[in-house]
């Protein structure tokens, strides 16, 4: 086997393995360690299987309403075990996409767990045991993060369990407290509830999705409350306890001080993410955590050891896919000397996809009113939209933060149907720095949805054409 | 039979000339002798005076427009009624023609091309600045007159760059840069494809100068070793030198003031004005609550009244014409850090003494923030520069061009002096206006200082 590399990189997720092909297309010689599957998390047990889960749940929910379409749908059974089967299909079938593109790029995949030794060796134990030292000129860590573990709440996979035993157990739970009302909290509030599960999704904080903007916040709760899911905000988890197998006691404590006691079949813990740093000889090369314990980077994603880089959630902020391949690009950039900026993240999207889905990128109104920004704010609802009249889906809005001054895009914050893929453009125009004006004046297909996004461009300024 | 009639060469070194005035109306005779049109030359006025007889039929050039020399300006017909369309039109071809191939061909069989000996009336330049006013003399409206200004592109001070070439950059960039002043043409872009973003405009310093030749010595010698003097030996001083590096300012300061000292031939007036009535005015104005109005509030005030009364002085000199500005905006001079910038205060003599002095107040305070826009300080007619405040007695200051008088103001001093035969004390200030002599003539300079000084010492006239 090869053992010298110009780039080697430690985990094969969204960012190790779109840094690979970077690298490789850049010329260099790159080797990609994993240990589990190809893909990472994202690919394997997370992104993408949550979404075929999602998609199941949906056609639940159209079929539920097929007579508002002139449809009858009789005797509609839910086969949970089909459901989590297709979604690990799709899972790796996506996972060998991977393969394919490695071979495809000529990257060198080493299966095993990587050990960083010295500085530029790695030591690869491989599953049988068989030990193999690694060169690599750079070196990138992306070994992702972990569910974190809390003490009362004990993860066992059958009362208490994660997202991951959540994707692979066949078993629908009947009533299922969510600790947590994160993107992840709330995508499988939405997917058990669809499906027949009583969920209860408690959050400790006011809002769910604590980190979207309140008034999407609200609108998602109340939607929520309308499909039946129970949900806590403000509210703490006092105490939950597993009595018997499918037999947990929890009592929660609400704003108001009232006590809520429940009895479910499982929990499902969505909070905390903990960083992949163990076992990776980190201190022996002296590369240094922060102190909530993810590997700290420069703007470059330089460790505090030259040549050694860390992208992704294992070098914090934003825990997503897609801020890790950002991530990634920038790296390889760094290493063959053509990176000018590091990743701006602020331009980091949010997609959450729970129906009506989530989606945002830039500043919260709160966030630019903490920062005193004057701003300038417009919102267009879909049920203004001769579209979502059409699909049956007028639920949410969309509603773009301009700054007052220059008219530039702050943040665009979008709950509906399709909310995460209308984000789009306004990625690419906070990127392209546009002002409303750009985004007003781009002629949107009629009729679309996006076109909502042209509409509340065009009222942050008091000239929208259809409210 | 028709005959062309082109403009004369007057004087050995004339190119051109701009037709001050026909003397003869279209359809009367002309004779031998008789004085047909006076022309301006690059020295004087000169009547010209025709050698043929006919009618002037048809003149081709109006009062106060100009044409090389050569160039056909009139036509004229033996027959008081001799039908000269089509010749005309060939004339006109033709002329086009030879005045296009560089004028190297003499204008051939025209028998006025060379013209009788000039009656030279050279009458004063200031004469004709005073009613040539110029091929766009317009109706005087401060909006139609800004517009003018605007589209003349009269070159401006803070570094002002052809945007020849498409730049790349985004929308919030350009919105930022154009609010900011910053030169767009001068970021260079981190984006891709070197697109300016955000972060560029905002991050731009004006490029360090050329300290090329201090900077890439030092480096030589540090390569050699530690030599202390590395260019001129003993000469170069014992003690470190600091380099300062010449940012985009004191560049442009750098090239527009030696510009205008090199290539202005300018001379200087002094007058001392008497500030006894000046000073009780303002007392009085700045017992008015909410009101602080400064001595300078005042001249600048008496300034654009005094060039309301003289507007030969708030003139651009453009090298074809004297441009006679409708607007009076004058540049005030605010020294910054790291330079000095010239904000403007638009028609100054449209504005009360509270309004002018509010509004240079905020000009001033923008200037010291650098926050002023481009527009605030790109243009203006005429610039007023004080030191007073620094106990200068009298200085001189360099024009700005392309105005063509600036006016410089020492600070308030007490002298005696004699009323009769007893000795008073009282308050002087001396103003001196440097003047562009090509626009300003010396009698010209005298007589606006004279009545701004006037003014100054009789202010109750500014409320006139």
């Amino acid at each position: 086997m090869e053992t010298n590399f110009d780039i080697v990189i430690i985990g094969s997720g969204p960012g190790g393995y779109v840094a690979a092909i970077k690298g490789a297309q850049a010329g260099k010689k790159v080797a990609l360690i994993e240990k589990a599957e190809l893909g990472g998390i994202c690919l394997n047990w997370g992104c993408i299987p949550t979404k075929a889960l999602l998609k199941s749940a949906e056609v639940a929910v159209t079929l539920k309403h097929a007579s508002d379409f002139g449809l009858t749908a009789e005797n509609i059974t839910v086969q949970f075990p089909k459901i989590i089967d297709r979604s690990r299909e799709v899972a790796k079938q996506n996972s060998n996409g991977v393969q394919f593109l490695m071979k495809k790029h000529k990257i060198e995949v080493i299966r095993g767990a990587a050990k960083l030794i010295a500085k530029g060796i790695i030591e690869v134990v491989a599953a049988d045991g068989a030990r193999t030292n690694i060169n690599a000129k750079d070196i990138l860590i992306a070994t992702g993060a972990s569910p974190r573990s809390f003490p009362q709440y004990p993860i066992d996979g059958k009362n208490f369990i994660t997202y991951r035993n959540a994707l692979d157990s066949r078993e629908q739970p009947k009533k299922l407290l969510i600790i947590g009302a994160g993107a992840i909290g709330v995508e499988f509030a939405y997917f058990f509830n669809s499906l027949g599960t009583e969920v209860h999704l408690v959050e400790m904080l006011p809002q769910l999705l604590p980190i979207e903007d309140e008034e999407v916040a609200k609108a998602l709760l109340a939607s929520f409350k309308k499909q039946g899911v129970n949900c806590y905000t403000s509210t703490q988890v006092q105490e939950v306890k597993a009595t018997g197998p499918g037999v947990i006691e929890a009592k929660l404590l609400d704003a108001a001080k009232k006590e809520i006691a429940l009895t479910v079949d499982r929990v499902l813990v969505a909070v905390g993410m903990a960083p992949n740093t163990k076992d990776l000889g980190l201190e022996q090369v002296g590369v240094k955590l922060d102190e909530r314990g993810f590997i700290k980077v420069d703007e470059f994603q330089e460790t505090t050891v030259k040549g050694i880089y860390a992208i992704g959630d294992v070098a914090g902020k934003q825990l997503l896919a897609h801020k890790a391949s950002a991530e990634g690009e920038t790296a390889i950039a760094k290493i063959t000397g053509s990176a000018k900026h590091g990743v701006d993240y602020a331009l980091i999207p949010g997609a959450t996809y729970c129906q009506p889905q989530v989606a945002s990128i830039g500043l919260t109104e709160k966030a630019c009113k903490e920062k005193n920004v004057a701003v300038k704010i417009g919102r267009f609802p879909f049920s203004a939209s001769g579209k979502a009249r059409a699909i049956g889906h007028t639920e949410g809005f969309v509603k773009l933060i301009f700054g007052a001054k220059y008219g530039e895009l702050l943040g665009a914050h979008i709950i509906g149907s399709e909310a995460t893929e209308m984000l789009a453009e306004l990625g690419l125009a906070m990127k392209l720095e546009s002002t409303y004006e750009e985004i007003m004046h781009s002629v949107h297909a009629h009729p679309t949805l996006s076109e909502a996004v042209m509409e509340a461009a065009a009222d942050s300024h008091g000239m929208a054409a259809h409210i | 039979m028709p005959t062309s009639i082109l403009m004369p060469s007057l004087s050995p070194t004339m190119e051109e000339g701009v037709l001050a005035k026909w003397l003869v109306k279209e359809g009367e005779l002309i004779k031998p002798g008789t004085m047909i049109c006076s022309v301006e030359t690059d020295k004087t006025t000169v009547d010209y005076e025709s050698m043929d007889e006919g009618y002037l039929r048809k003149t081709l050039l109006s009062a106060g427009s100009s044409a090389k020399v050569n160039q056909l300006i009139a036509i004229l017909t033996d027959a008081k009624d001799e039908d000269f369309s089509a010749y005309l039109e060939k004339a006109i071809q033709k002329n086009a023609e030879q005045m296009a191939g560089k004028g190297a061909k003499a204008p051939v069989g025209v028998a006025t091309a060379t013209p009788a000996m000039p009656t030279a009336t050279a009458s004063a330049a200031p004469t004709s600045i005073g009613n040539g006013a110029g091929p766009t003399a317009a109706v005087y409206s401060p909006a139609s007159a800004r517009a003018a200004v605007a589209t003349q592109a009269i070159p401006t001070s803070g570094g002002q760059t052809s945007e020849g070439g498409r730049v790349k950059a985004s929308p919030l960039a350009r919105k930022i840069a154009e609010a900011t002043g910053v030169p767009l043409s001068e970021v260079s872009g981190t984006g891709p494809q070197g697109r300016i973003t955000r972060r560029d405009v905002e991050s731009y310093q004006p490029a360090p100068a050329p300290a090329a030749t201090a900077s890439s010595a030092t480096k030589t010698a540090k390569a050699e070793g530690p030599v202390q003097r590395p260019l001129y030996g003993s000469l170069a001083p014992i003690l470190p030198t600091t380099d300062i590096p010449v940012n985009m300012m004191r560049k442009t300061i750098g090239r527009r003031l030696l510009e205008s000292h090199q290539n202005l031939p300018t001379f200087y007036v002094t007058m001392k004005v008497d500030m006894t009535a000046l000073s009780g005015l303002r007392n009085q104005l700045n017992r008015s609550p909410g009101y602080k109005i400064s001595v300078n509030d005042i001249v600048t005030k008496a300034s654009a009244f005094a060039l309301r009364q003289f507007p030969q002085v708030n003139s651009s000199y453009l090298g074809e014409v004297i441009r006679q500005n409708a607007n009076i905006d004058i540049c005030v001079a605010v020294s910054i850090e790291g330079g000095l910038i010239t904000p403007i205060l638009r028609d100054a003599d449209m504005k009360g003494l509270g309004q002018l002095s509010q509004e240079v107040k905020a000009l001033v305070a923008k200037a010291k923030a650098g926050k002023l826009a481009p527009e605030e300080y790109q243009g203006g007619t005429f610039t007023i520069s004080n030191l007073g405040m620094y106990g200068v007695d009298e200085f001189t200051a360099i024009i700005n061009p392309p105005q063509c008088a600036i006016l410089a103001v020492g600070g308030i001093q007490s002298e005696l002096y004699l009323d009769g035969e007893t000795p008073k004390s009282r308050e002087v200030m001396k103003l001196t206006l440097t003047s562009d002599h090509r626009a300003i003539d010396g009698a010209l300079a005298a007589q606006f200082l004279s009545g701004l000084k006037s003014l100054l010492e009789n202010p109750v006239w500014l409320m006139l």
